[in-house]
């Protein structure tokens, strides 16, 4: 059976079989394919693990709308196959066919903005998904989409005035005639579905969900993946590949959301950009980590469904996600059943997850009118780190101001992320006051009993949990908006 | 191997009093007026960096070429028992595997004339030290390989700290763990400085260490050509780091090899030698007949390519009740790690103020940790760190403003030599920084009693390099039509030193900058220059590059004057002519000239004139920064940074603008964010990666960042009066960050980075009293 994958290396067509290719693997990163190719140099590796995006590259798709969406990644995670369908652009692809430079590309140049120029092309790349997809981007915004390109050269200000000089731009400048016949060649792409099995490892790419719980329901050895952000690290960089992958990225209703009365149905493939759109007015404290989740590159692949089926203790996702009462969708051959997140997560990345099921969906309920929600994230870098440690808080009151509802959890303090049984208790029908909330900082320290690890010492996570609370207090007591 | 470097440091460190240069060279002046240098002028090799056009040794692939993957101990400190390399030179696609046993590969290695190690050494003194190597068709094979080769350690106990000053402790070496005698500068009688003070204050301050952490890694591809070498090499000099170090390793003639280095990923200091990762691509070269790269991988670069180390300082100062320091005494007790390098940090308090009385003593052991190597500015930051900390701390004792308590100790003659310099532009750095900044102001306002407080704090510093000195070679040639071409060993490691050189044969000639062509840093076809370090290439290489082409000009104005019968000072050069200036219709083709006097270009050969005798060449800079610091998380946000350099006449105020954000936001990260973690029980680093290590992001760096280029007018130092910025724009940042913080929460971090741990505690050591 043919393991095909097509897509377009900047304007050509190309398609890679795996099965007749002695060259390429499936889980060959897209870093690794482009920089085995002669003219595809431009692309730089730095860490090989998504942590300095000196090999951003930027894929094209098309959207809900049917135009074309320019999402960077960082294409030392990615595996081959998950550019199917898909466009990728590198630096390479940038200037017009005259060899004059694109707008971004001549900012960098005017603004200085690069030295060594190691992390140029990354940064280049970074730019013009901005340029593309975010004409009006704030000063803010940015620098948050630059936090994933690590600079050790410039200090960044020539790069952020690159930014603003090329976004000044408007008109012509930004359109490609391009545009549409690439969109006509991405939609002349049909679905690819395939089982590839190699020397020591199995690839699966289904298209669609039933596929998907049939192969893993026939092989549940199978790791499922969508943006391979963490798995990618284990193959590369652990030579430690699990039996098989099972890759979820083209099944289209794994990405789709739908909203129903009391909650937003989100689904486990969508990325956490997408995620972060969805959710910004309904579930703001969720909205406010997912910004600070990883860089934009990691944040335009990695997955609500990825992160909640990791389980890591300091997952960034989860302790608001379980503030806002969320739930995990599974499904399997036998059928579907939905868990509350906080009973699916068992143990230091160790889920309920039985054999042969996939986390479908992320149900994810409104919260109730003067609810008080608030996420806090502690890391010793602002961006691109993970916490050491991170919390999510929710109180609900009773019209008498006492306290109905507590709901806090935290992760970095324990082997995974769980809620604070007995700070919890001792809010309930107290009134919210400074006095309640250093009541219930004070339980922590028998609700936890954390580690000292490279990110912080139990000690400091101890007054860090404690701290927060009271954070969380003076940031929602009344008065404040709720 | 070479401690180019520390003998580098050495020589501008001792007084260079070289003789008279010839006669000629008094007839270049300095320019009056300049038509391009000053000016904000784009990178010449900006299309290049921009397209991904640019050719970095990660990029090299060469036709047949196989992958070296190289095999590092495990353990903190071992002795190799035995290697077994059967079973990976029988795995598929090796096709050579290298170990201290191989013929050629028995080499000593670091430590100078006293060796202290080998290429292979069997004694691994840190984790990560070179056990074997191999070559395959790919890097995955090459990678497997490693695995399939059979290493029996004996693990040795190991020593991270101070305690390997102990009888008891581990050894390194036989003689023990000392690193030769301490280092003393003594000036004055400390004793009677303290005596004459009305205020003395003693502090211990602490630095960690902190990682280059190059966006390129380190890396070389070797191929042979009969008994020819040609190395591909990401290094910072391609003369004296990569090509003497090979020749001397190899035993081969200067001229047998060729090293390469266009473009570069970063430097900072920790490519400055010629890697056992280079020496090790030559030799499984020369096994395979076939070229080899060996690029590291990352975590190899953290473990074994170098660091700033720690430093561990206590600095007692004295001073009047007017603000006059009477004494400064500095003791400072560090590590290398595991071979020598240096770890002084105490030239700025020696000299930065005017103070009669200073002693400062500097010792260091041998630990089981990858080895210290030059880190922008070595021993600079940390040194500044404890100065100017001590002076905040002396301004607060004193009731006196921080930048008037510096102003009152401001010097124009170097304190350690007793030379005036050339310029020092210390006090127009303090001023118009201030200025800019709205220190007064800032300093003045009411503060925030919330849980986040807001803060000001300044620091001076200076840089013992940027002077710059022969030797250096520029070659500047005229074609027949008007363009120019540079050629220079010296190095571009994205510090600009190509666009600077272009822009100066530019003014100097009168031709647009477009007709100035650079070709750099390839032994094989460029003259000489040196590494680039000490933020000695702008001063040293950019007056060899004006000589040269004042001696094209020469050449010309005297044909030219001889052709067109006018005097020499009435020729100029018109594109692709020469004419007159008086009378605008007497020209000659350039090529006619040429030809006339059988050439088909004119080659001018600038040499770098000595420094001017008697005098001290330093740069300095003044840093301001404003800091939020959060008092429930002890997080420190900077929001705003200033900083003020001198660093002689400015060239291009894109490159100085450039230097001094990334100069500063290395600081930043020094400050706030960047060390390494050893593990306490098994003596191996535990932040090896871009992720655990944290170098600042984009949203690290504050929203505000201002420069204040402070031009002395320095018409003494070289024939171009420029002086270098790397490093002094990198040096007082950190020590600024720290007074901020103390401004803003009333504790002194005196321990960095300043993490929010720290803050917190000593927060909570503050609130107990």
């Amino acid at each position: 059976m043919p393991s095909t994958i097509s897509f377009l290396l900047g304007r050509k067509p190309v398609t890679i079989d795996f099965c007749g290719s002695a060259a390429w693997s499936p889980a060959w990163t897209l870093l690794q394919y482009l920089r085995s190719l002669p003219d595809r140099k431009g692309t730089k590796e730095g860490c090989g693990q998504g942590d300095c995006g000196a090999c951003t590259v930027v894929l094209a798709e098309p959207d809900r709308e049917g135009r074309l969406k320019y999402s960077a990644v960082n294409s030392c995670l990615l595996f081959l196959p998950m550019v199917h369908g898909r466009q990728v652009l590198t630096v390479e692809d940038l200037k017009f066919p005259d060899g004059s430079l694109h707008p971004v590309q001549q900012a960098m140049i005017d603004h200085y903005g690069s030295q060594c120029g190691f992390c140029t092309p990354g940064v280049v790349m970074t730019l013009f998904a901005l340029f593309k997809q975010k004409p009006h981007a704030s000063a803010a915004e940015i620098r948050s989409a630059l936090a994933g390109n690590l600079c050790r050269c410039t200090g960044y200000q020539p790069i952020f005035r690159a930014a603003q000089q090329c976004l000044a731009l408007s008109g012509p400048e930004r359109e490609s005639s391009e545009e549409g016949s690439t969109l006509a060649e991405l939609n002349s792409i049909p679905p690819a579905e395939w089982e590839w099995t190699g020397k020591s490892e199995i690839y699966c790419r289904p298209k669609s969900l039933e596929q998907a719980l049939e192969m893993i329901g026939r092989n549940p050895t199978l790791s499922p993946v969508h943006g391979a952000t963490d798995l990618s690290l284990q193959v590369h960089l652990k030579h430690n590949p699990p039996p098989g992958i099972l890759d979820l990225s083209a099944i289209p209703e794994l990405r789709a959301s739908r909203q129903e009365k009391e909650e937003l149905i989100l689904g486990s493939g969508m990325s956490l950009s997408d995620v972060a759109g969805h959710v910004r007015r309904t579930h703001p404290a969720l909205e406010e980590m997912l910004q600070r989740f990883g860089s934009a590159q990691i944040r335009n692949v990695a997955t609500l469904g990825g992160n909640v089926g990791t389980a890591s203790p300091i997952g960034d996702a989860l302790p608001a996600l379980m503030a806002y009462g969320a739930a995990v969708e599974l499904k399997s051959l036998a059928g579907s059943r939905t868990v509350p997140l906080s009973d699916f997560i068992l143990g230091y990345r160790r889920t309920g997850i039985a054999p042969g099921e996939i986390i479908a969906a992320v149900r994810l309920p409104f919260p109730p009118p003067g609810a008080r929600i608030r996420a806090y994230k502690v890391s010793r870098r602002h961006d691109v780190d993970i916490s050491t440690v991170n919390g999510a808080f929710r109180l609900q009151l009773d019209s008498d101001g006492r306290i109905r509802e507590a709901r806090l959890v935290f992760g970095g303090m324990s082997p995974f992320t769980r809620r604070a049984a007995g700070a919890e208790q001792a809010l309930l029908g107290k009134e919210w006051s400074r006095a309640a909330a250093e009541e219930a900082a004070a339980r922590l320290q028998e609700d936890f009993q954390p580690i000292s690890d490279v990110r912080g010492s139990a000690g400091f996570r101890r007054q860090v949990a404690a701290n927060l609370l009271l954070k969380f207090w003076s940031d929602t007591r009344s008065g404040q908006a709720p | 191997m070479s401690h180019y470097y520390e003998e580098m440091e050495e020589s501008f460190r001792n007084s260079f009093e070289p003789a008279p240069g010839p006669v000629a060279e008094a007839k270049i002046r300095p320019w009056e007026k300049t038509q391009l240098v000053g000016k904000g002028v784009p990178r010449v090799d900006g299309y290049e960096r921009v397209s991904g056009a640019a050719q970095y040794t990660a990029d090299i692939v060469l036709p047949d070429m196989l992958y070296a993957a190289i095999l590092r101990c495990p353990h903190a400190h071992a002795m190799v028992k035995s290697i077994d390399t059967s079973a990976a030179e029988k795995m598929p696609g090796v096709l050579a595997v290298l170990s201290g046993k191989s013929p050629g590969a028995d080499l000593p290695w670091y430590g100078g004339k006293a060796a202290q190690s080998k290429l292979f050494d069997t004694h691994c003194r840190h984790e990560g030290e070179e056990v074997a190597a191999v070559a395959a068709l790919t890097p995955y094979q090459a990678a497997d390989a490693l695995r399939a080769i059979r290493v029996e350690y004996e693990t040795l106990p190991f020593v991270l700290d101070p305690a390997a000053m102990q009888p008891s402790a581990p050894k390194l070496y036989e003689g023990g763990n000392a690193v030769g005698e301490p280092r003393i500068v003594k000036r004055g009688d400390v004793a009677q400085g303290f005596a004459e003070a009305d205020v003395v204050l003693e502090e211990t301050f602490y630095t960690s260490v902190q990682m280059h952490a190059t966006m390129e890694a380190h890396g070389s591809v070797a191929k042979w050509d009969g008994d020819k070498l040609t190395l591909w090499d990401s290094t910072q000099g391609v003369y004296d780091g990569v090509l003497f170090g090979a020749a001397r390793a190899l035993n081969m003639p200067f001229n047998k090899i060729r090293v390469i280095c266009k473009y570069m990923g970063g430097g900072f200091g920790a490519k400055l030698e010629v890697g056992k990762y280079s020496i090790i691509a030559a030799l499984l070269a020369r096994k395979t007949g076939r070229p080899v790269k060996a690029m590291l991988p990352r975590e190899d670069t953290f473990l074994c390519t170098g660091n700033r180390p720690e430093a561990r300082m206590t600095l007692k100062a004295g001073v009047k009740k007017d603000g006059t320091l009477t004494a400064l005494q500095l003791t400072n007790l560090s590590t290398p790690g595991a071979y020598a390098s240096g770890t002084s940090v105490g030239y700025q308090v020696a000299e930065l103020y005017k103070c009669p009385n200073v002693l400062v003593s500097e010792s260091g052991y041998y630990s089981n940790a990858g080895r210290a190597r030059p880190f922008r500015a070595p021993g600079f930051p940390s040194g500044n760190w404890c100065l100017e900390q001590m002076m905040d701390m002396l301004a607060v004792k004193l009731g006196m403003d921080p930048v008037e308590l510096r102003l009152k100790n401001f010097t124009e003659v170097s304190q350690t030599r007793q030379v005036p310099y050339t310029s020092t532009g210390l006090k127009e750095c303090l001023l118009q920084g201030a200025k800019a900044f709205g220190w007064q102001e800032a300093r003045a306002a009411k503060k925030s009693d919330g849980p986040v407080r807001r803060g000001f704090g300044m620091a001076a510093g200076m840089w013992s390099g940027g002077n710059g000195s022969p030797p250096y070679t520029a070659e500047v040639r005229l074609f027949v039509d008007g363009g120019i071409t540079i050629k220079t060993g010296a190095m571009d490691i994205g510090t600009g030193t190509k666009t600077v050189a272009c822009m100066v044969a530019a003014e100097e000639l009168g031709v647009p900058l477009e007709s100035v062509r650079i070709e750099n840093a390839d032994t094989a076809v460029t003259p000489y220059g040196q590494s680039s370090g000490g933020s000695m290439t702008l001063p040293g290489l950019i007056p060899a590059v004006r000589k040269g082409a004042w001696l094209v000009k020469q050449q010309l104005l005297a044909w030219g004057a001889e052709a067109l019968g006018v005097p020499a000072e009435d020729v100029e050069l018109k594109g692709n002519a020469i004419g007159s200036r008086s009378a605008p219709d007497k020209k000659k083709p350039l090529e006619e000239l040429l030809r006339a006097n059988g050439v088909m270009d004119v080659i001018g050969i600038g040499n770098r004139d000595p420094n001017p005798p008697k005098k001290a060449i330093n740069p300095f800079g003044a840093h301001f920064a404003e800091v939020e610091v959060n008092t429930r998380t002890g997080e420190v946000r900077v929001v705003r940074l200033l900083g003020a350099n001198e660093s002689g006449r400015v060239i291009n105020q894109k490159t100085f603008h450039n230097q001094v954000f990334g100069g500063m936001t290395q600081c930043l990260g020094f400050a706030l964010t960047e060390k390494r973690v050893l593990d306490r029980q098994t003596g191996k680093m535990v932040n090896a990666n871009l992720h655990d290590y944290k170098v600042p992001t984009a949203l690290d760096v504050p929203v505000q960042h201002q420069v204040v280029a402070v031009d002395p007018q320095d018409t003494e130092c070289n024939l171009v009066g420029c002086k270098g910025l790397g490093e002094p724009a990198h040096i007082p940042t950190a020590s600024a960050i720290a007074n901020a913080i103390y401004d803003a929460v009333g504790v002194r971090p005196t321990h960095g980075p300043m993490e929010p741990k720290t803050i917190l505690e000593l927060l909570a050591k503050k609130k107990r009293g």
